[in-house]
């Protein structure tokens, strides 16, 4: 909150907005490590990669609305992996 | 007070979108704070998730900032307090059940379902966030050169993400 305060207070002088603009794309780097990372032991087999990529794409590019898409892909997701299915 | 009110309506359905994480919720997030409602901009968004990053504490303290922003330290608290009491509560009240839930044959099949689902959040927000943050040469070059030193996973996050910004300032 004092940071929130700090920013909204002093506005964004040059300076400022360079030095965030840099620290900004760090954290993209940052975050895309964490979710590979996470995303290795994850994704075991095709049927769990094509339920993360296609959520990536109906969140991500396609900007669907969130619930939607978790409520119709978790659905799909216990069909595939439901007791008695093929592994 | 009603547009407080409507705020908090907001992160509290959202708290309970975290699947597989924080992350996986920030394109929601974005969409409902800076285009539905546009308490914040594009670019305050991505500034204050790099704050957040920078405190210690979970990332979705970007919601404390986003609520600062538009409504003071009243807007700030109800944010923190909407984001993260609904998820809490959950995750208290599976966890005391979840032992006893996880020898049910559909456990392991939700738990199989949902992972990747978060996956793909999550990657989706790591999507939203580079699109409003990279958008030249020397960004996306920021962006990798601290991907791949941290990908070592020798050097803390919190002193390369600085440093970046010090080498883009140095830059400009």
């Amino acid at each position: 909150v004092l940071l929130a305060a700090l920013y909204v207070a002093r506005g964004l002088t040059p300076d400022v907005a360079t030095l965030m603009r840099g620290m900004s794309a760090a954290v993209v780097g940052l975050i895309a490590i964490t979710t590979l990372r996470m995303a290795r032991p994850a994704l075991v087999d095709t049927r769990a990669a094509a339920l993360a990529a296609l959520t990536f794409v109906a969140v991500g590019p396609l900007k669907l609305n969130t619930p939607a898409v978790i409520v119709v892909m978790a659905a799909v997701g216990l069909w595939l992996h439901r007791p008695g299915a093929a592994r | 007070v009603s547009n407080l009110l409507l705020m908090t309506w907001t992160f509290l359905w959202l708290s309970l979108l975290c699947v597989g994480g924080g992350l996986g919720v920030i394109p929601e997030l974005q969409r409902q704070v800076v285009v539905n409602h546009q308490w914040v901009t594009a670019r305050e968004f991505v500034d204050g998730y790099t704050l957040a990053q920078l405190t210690p504490g979970p990332n979705m303290l970007v919601v404390a900032f986003v609520g600062y922003r538009a409504h003071g330290v009243p807007g700030a608290v109800l944010a923190t307090v909407a984001m993260f009491l609904p998820s809490s509560l959950l995750v208290m009240a599976v966890a005391e059940r979840w032992q006893r839930l996880r020898a049910h044959r559909w456990a392991a099949s939700a738990e199989r379902a949902l992972l990747p689902i978060g996956i793909g959040l999550s990657t989706a927000g790591v999507y939203t966030l580079a699109r409003a943050a990279l958008h030249d040469v020397s960004t996306v070059a920021l962006a990798l050169a601290a991907g791949a030193v941290l990908y070592r996973g020798r050097i803390p996050a919190m002193p390369v993400v600085v440093a970046a910004g010090v080498v883009g300032w140095l830059l400009a």
